[in-house]
């Protein structure tokens, strides 16, 4: 096989995220697993906030885009129904849970002090969301080749 | 559906699963070797972090405990963890196996002595052609840990590595494109192979098939194994699973999990290191690693290391800009692991999703012998010319200089602020004559069930070595003369 034919899952998983965050939480009724979930994609509202999300990690509305693109097209189904919901934790609890404004609606300066809030919260869950999706966005947008250059890196050897 | 009949099968082609199919099937019997993740080759390995954490890695490198504290690392292709591991062979000292004899009824181990054990290290090690990494195959970067660890009076070693033909690219944990790293996939594999063993993958074992409360294959989507034996071989975390979703209801399944974190620490140099050129590592710092019969392995060691841009840049704090900043010096930067071995106090549980919960809390002794390791690198780099260490966890300023390291006494351990590794995970299905505390008997067979055997790095009693390759090896090699005699 090669890697092209792959699925590009990237640097994120359920584990990873959320089971702390929502340790009372799980897929109610299904049996110990047989079959590899199949891969889905986050329902809209989600992907929003997740390009929302990575526009203030990646200071690049474009990169976030693609970035989160990429992410959403390589979990299999647990891990985009775990990072669903934490998605929607941070739109619709970014500043606690009597915020009226959604993260999604809020400008982008808002929301970039909301991420730093989250970074340094004293809650576990929202330091582990705000770091997991900084480090998804990041891993994924450094893995391009057009970002080598700048740090000095001359990419595979493979090929050359 | 597929199926086949053999005498053996071996779930996991890992160091553990690679070794048991060599031994088992060159011996003549009929083997087949079920691995979960996809079958490769070296034509595969294209050197880009995106592709490789996803085709050869756990959850694409995302595997971690449930405060995302620990990232634990494993492969999932063919060759396991030996696919993605730095080579380095570090076999079971003497303090720790007397350790388990005298601390976990280890005892004279039905009369296989400590030299049977190194013997059992020396033969895996011959099957990996391994050796010290000679001088000229020491990257600038680890030669830099080694220079500020000797200008301070550290004691330090160059380690040994299963590379033959390395020509030093520096890709190890995303797949050798050359064939140099021998680990299972090729020092084992092929032979097992040539010598009739059946290999199935992308097949995901599922369960253990039981006929009353005897093992007589195993199954998964769209296959099953009929065997006379059972080989559960698929590391520290899954093994777990298999034995959950096979009903296994003990509660030592999963117990006793050690992860031995490893922090990493990034400096800045203000000449080019290029670290990411060369073999990884080769350079330990040992100065405070101990071993010893009443507490097994302490203390602490530090490796060179050295990291893809996109795993450099995902574990980097701080804003975009300053995070573009500080990847501008990329090719300046020198990086190492403080490996701190630690007491087997974690889980791995296994529910009704398809990944586990792995819990796992860094002790206080732990969290201070990790204090005191990151302050000994750090120090290395300063004395070896850095103009600068990074703060390893979120708000720990840059150090510049030694009154600079006090921050490290008061930097912050929470797990979402100092990132670790995890790549050894281990003990979490017990090996020892106490039939309370853990899954597998001395003669490695699970209790409470006849016919399956398991050896992979789940049973330690504690961590086994700074690097458990050879371990898991050697106790694999063991194990096969036993079932082969
Ligand atoms: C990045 C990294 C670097 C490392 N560096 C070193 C080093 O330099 N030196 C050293 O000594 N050690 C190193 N290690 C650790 C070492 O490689 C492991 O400890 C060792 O390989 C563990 O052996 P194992 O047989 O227990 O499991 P593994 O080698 O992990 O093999 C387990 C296999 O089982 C498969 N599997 C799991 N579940 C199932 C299932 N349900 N059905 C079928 N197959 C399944 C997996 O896909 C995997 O291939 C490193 C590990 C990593 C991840
Ligand atoms: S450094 Fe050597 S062993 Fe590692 S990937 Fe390159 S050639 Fe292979």
């Amino acid at each position: 096989m090669t890697a092209a034919g792959t699925s590009r899952r990237q640097f994120i998983t359920g584990s990873l995220l959320f089971s702390a965050a929502f340790a009372g939480y799980h897929a109610w009724g299904r049996r110990p697993w047989a079959e590899p979930p199949p891969s889905g994609e986050l329902p809209g509202p989600q992907g929003t906030t997740l390009v929302a999300a990575f526009a203030v990690m990646l200071e690049d509305d474009a990169a976030a885009a693609r970035a989160a693109a990429e992410l959403d097209a390589s979990l299999d189904a647990d891990q985009l129904e775990q990072l669903g919901l934490a998605l929607k934790v941070l739109e619709f609890a970014p500043a606690g849970p009597l915020t009226s404004t959604r993260f999604s609606r809020m400008d982008r300066a808002r929301q970039t002090e909301v991420i730093r809030a989250w970074e340094a919260s004293r809650l576990g869950v929202r330091r582990q969301i705000a770091a997991t999706l900084r480090q998804a966005a990041r891993f994924i947008h450094f893995s391009q080749p057009s970002t080598w250059a700048a740090m000095g890196y001359d990419g595979p050897w493979v090929g050359k | 559906m597929r199926t086949l009949k053999v005498q053996d099968v071996i779930v996991g082609s890992g160091a553990a699963g690679g070794v048991l199919a060599h031994r088992l099937s060159r011996a003549g019997r009929s083997v087949a070797l079920v691995e979960e993740g996809p079958e490769v080759s070296k034509a595969d390995f294209t050197q880009r972090e995106d592709q490789m954490y996803a085709l050869l890695h756990r959850d694409a490198g995302g595997q971690a405990t449930v405060d995302g504290g620990v990232a634990v690392l494993q492969g999932r292709c063919l060759g396991g963890s030996t696919t993605v591991n730095m080579g380095d062979c570090v076999p079971i000292t003497d303090g720790v196996i007397d350790h388990w004899r005298q601390h976990f009824g280890w005892g004279d181990w039905g009369g296989i002595s400590n030299a049977d054990i190194h013997a059992a290290a020396a033969a895996v090690q011959a099957d990996m052609g391994a050796g010290p990494i000679p001088e000229d195959m020491v990257n600038k970067a680890n030669d830099l840990l080694r220079q500020g660890a000797g200008s301070l009076g550290m004691a330090g070693e160059i380690l040994h590595h299963n590379r033959v033909g390395c020509i030093g690219a520096g890709y190890c944990t995303i797949g050798c494109a050359y064939d140099a790293k021998r680990g299972t996939l090729v020092a084992h594999i092929p032979a097992a192979r040539e010598a009739g063993c059946e290999l199935l993958c992308d097949a995901l074992v599922d369960r253990v098939i039981l006929d009353g409360s005897r093992a007589v294959g195993v199954e998964g989507p769209g296959f099953r194994v009929d065997a006379e034996r059972v080989f559960l071989c698929a590391g520290a975390i899954h093994t777990c699973g298999i034995l959950h979703r096979s009903g296994h209801s003990s509660d030592a399944v999963g117990a006793n999990l050690s992860l031995q974190p490893q922090a990493p620490l990034v400096a800045i140099f203000p000449e080019e290191v290029r670290f990411f050129r060369g073999v990884p590592q080769s350079y330990a710092v040992v100065e405070d690693l101990t071993s010893d019969a009443d507490h097994g392995l302490g203390g602490f060691t530090l490796e060179g290391v050295s990291t893809g841009p996109a795993l450099a840049s995902s574990m980097i704090p701080g804003t975009m800009a300053e995070l573009i900043a500080l990847m501008s010096r990329y090719a300046h930067m020198a990086a190492s692991l403080c490996l701190v071995p630690d007491r087997p106090g974690g889980r791995v549980v296994w529910g009704d999703r398809p990944r586990p919960t792995i819990k796992y809390t860094p002790s206080d002794d732990h969290q201070r012998r990790l204090r005191a390791a990151i302050k000994a690198a750090s120090r290395c780099y300063l004395a070896a010319g850095a103009e600068r260490v990074i703060g390893p966890a979120a708000g720990c300023p840059e150090m510049r200089s030694e009154a600079d390291l006090a921050a490290i006494d008061t930097m912050s351990m929470r797990s979402s602020d100092l990132p670790m590794i995890s790549a050894h995970p281990q003990g979490s299905c017990r090996m020892a004559p106490d039939a309370f505390n853990s899954v597998v008997d001395m003669d490695f067979r699970v209790r409470g069930v006849d016919g399956v055997w398991l050896c992979d790095a789940s049973i330690f009693p504690t961590t086994a070595s700074t690097h458990t390759m050879v371990p898991v090896m050697s106790m694999a090699h063991l194990l096969a003369q036993q079932v082969l005699s």
